[in-house]
């Protein structure tokens, strides 16, 4: 990649962030909101109103920092995931990881409404399903790939059901739209909790597999001729399903389920710089980001009520990706 | 380096008739720096079952690999594939990687877990593609060349570890006639020029034949032999491990060379 190209690529998210925090109901020009988050770090004098200042900062900032990790975050998972188990069409809640999560989330509301026990309680089991996951594919050290993604449309379709049966027994006037509302996936509620709660989490993650993006294009190829290159294969797959999961359970646990970032954007950034992950998976954590803010930014203002993303996400990417795909051809495999 | 197999067995249970269980019993044989062996038998003798044996990507049940009298299995695994390189036959990736990323990646030994390919590793992948003669691939997308090609490319992302043996399982079985030429070839003259030691899986006795100082002959029950080329292969052992008539004829003018 050229240097201007990966400038553009971090400059862009920041630029659609700070013309995001403007719109919505109550505009703010994107000066104004330049003063005022430079006023959070630098002493400036206030030349704007207390009301711009907490709509700003306190409603959209927490908001906004949310849909750039969580675009990024699941973008970047799904890319560790296909080159991973070497597979296109695979994303980030492959090994179950989404439904245990939703499922504990709609427990969560079922007994104590909305609110952090029932984050807490879908961090909890994301993390359980996946263990199930292993489970079902069993322990051995060498298990092929294939069994883990058998294991995991196991592990969803168990937890659908579960969920589907939470949905059953809920209050329909007041805890099944909730319920139903939430596993759409929404950051009409967030709030900086949220952020305290789900961004490390994330951050994490991210890292983790930032840190390991060269070595997935080794982890794409058969185990054999991997091991042949002097790499510790299964902890390396150890540390990128431990990455990629934790970013999905963080991200369901904060604003629902979102659908089809995690399997298209990867998609999209293998379009612009090929297929060696070195690459892939910055890019991914760029368009991915940028793509869930542009769709917040539709889900809270389109209507007087806010849309579900995973509505947006897909009525939106569909056809836009149809387009692009059919343009290109396939043309990055 | 010398790589010397001692007695090596491998099986799940006494009966050996289930794969990737090995036939053979006791393998041994010695190959000096600078040789080539080839492992020669019919389909489905376990010839990559001991390729993989004998690397450390399967472990002996009995017996012992060494590497300069040092059991292999005390090795680092990262200096051990610094020393071996594993060349698998050609097949089709999901990832079109261009070529010389594809070569990169056999830097993974020298580069450490959590750091990138340097400049140097880059300068690396491109000198070995030119050592193979594909230098000018090196930005085509690995599922774009001929697989001749890519079988090329493969054995270049072994030598971009500078190793001291290479290990090739068939690499020239599903190519034509002219690239496997070319791949044998590129084999002999890698191993004269740098003295790199072969071992090369093959169920074709005229590559054996015109690749090999050593040869051990593989063929289910009929056991294991060892040897120098001519030693081993004479018409009636490979009538009796191949089950055709086979004649040996050499031309004055040898095609191969």
């Amino acid at each position: 990649m050229k240097k201007w190209q990966i400038a553009l690529m971090w400059l862009l998210p920041i630029v659609v962030a700070i013309v995001s925090l403007g719109i919505g109901r109550f505009y703010v020009d994107p000066y104004t909101i330049v003063k005022i988050l430079t006023s959070q770090v630098f002493p400036i004098d206030q030349t704007w109103t207390n009301m711009e200042e907490t709509v700003v900062m306190n409603v959209r900032f927490p908001r906004i920092i949310l849909a750039l990790l969580i675009g990024g975050g699941l973008a970047m998972a799904g890319a560790s995931f296909q080159g991973m188990f070497g597979n296109p069409l695979v994303s980030p809640d492959i090994l179950g990881v989404s439904a245990g999560a939703g499922f504990g989330a709609s427990i969560g509301i079922l007994f104590f409404g909305q609110g952090i026990e029932a984050q807490l309680i879908a961090l909890v089991f994301g993390l359980l399903a996946i263990l199930f996951t292993f489970f079902v594919a069993g322990n051995k050290k060498s298990a092929a790939v294939f069994m883990f993604v058998l294991a995991g449309v196991i592990t969803s379709a168990l937890f659908n059901a579960l969920i589907s049966l939470t949905k059953f027994v809920a209050d329909p006037e007041e805890k099944l739209p909730a319920i139903t509302y939430w596993l759409m996936g929404s950051l009409g509620t967030a709030t900086y909790r949220d952020l305290y709660i789900a961004g490390p989490i994330i951050l994490c993650g991210m890292f983790v597999l930032y840190l390991l993006r060269w070595r997935l294009n080794l982890l794409t190829l058969p185990e054999d001729e991997a091991k042949s290159m002097g790499i510790p294969v299964t902890a390396l797959k150890w540390a990128v399903i431990a990455g990629s999961t934790v970013i999905t359970a963080a991200t369901v646990a904060a604003a629902g389920i979102v659908g089809w970032v995690g399997l298209i954007i990867p998609h999209v950034a293998r379009m612009f710089v090929g297929n060696n992950n070195q690459y892939v998976l910055p890019v991914s954590l760029a368009i991915g980001s940028m793509y869930l803010l542009l769709i917040d930014d539709l889900a809270r203002s389109l209507t007087a009520t806010e849309i579900p993303l995973s509505i947006l996400t897909a009525i939106i990417g569909a056809p836009f990706f149809a387009v692009l795909l059919r343009k290109m051809g396939g043309r990055w495999s | 380096m010398k790589l010397e197999v001692k007695n090596g067995n491998f099986h799940y249970s006494k009966r050996r008739q289930q794969l990737p269980n090995l036939y053979a019993e006791n393998v041994n044989f010695i190959l000096q720096p600078g040789e080539i062996l080839s492992i020669l038998g019919p389909n489905g003798a376990g010839k990559t079952t001991m390729l993989k044996c004998i690397t450390g990507l399967l472990n002996w049940t009995e017996g012992e690999t060494y590497i300069d009298d040092q059991p292999l299995t005390k090795l680092h695994k990262k200096e051990l594939w610094k020393r071996v390189g594993y060349v698998p036959q050609a097949h089709k990736m999901t990832f079109g990687y261009s070529l010389e990323e594809l070569v990169i990646m056999g830097r993974a030994p020298y580069i450490s877990t959590l750091s990138q390919p340097s400049k140097k590793d880059k300068l690396a992948a491109l000198e070995a593609l030119d050592l193979v003669g594909i230098k000018h691939l090196a930005q085509k997308s690995c599922n774009e060349v001929s697989g001749g090609e890519l079988q090329l490319a493969l054995i270049a992302r072994t030598l971009v570890a500078d190793p001291e043996v290479l290990i090739l399982d068939e690499p020239e079985s599903h190519l034509d006639i002219q690239k496997q030429i070319v791949i044998l070839k590129t084999i002999r003259r890698l191993s004269k020029e740098k003295g790199i030691s072969c071992i090369i899986n093959t169920h074709y006795p005229n590559h054996a034949f015109y690749l090999a100082d050593h040869v051990l002959m593989t063929g289910k029950e009929k056991g294991l032999v060892f040897g120098q080329t001519a030693d081993v292969m004479t018409e009636a052992r490979m009538k009796q491990f191949f089950g055709i008539e086979l004649k040996k004829l050499f031309l004055k003018k040898m095609i191969y060379c």
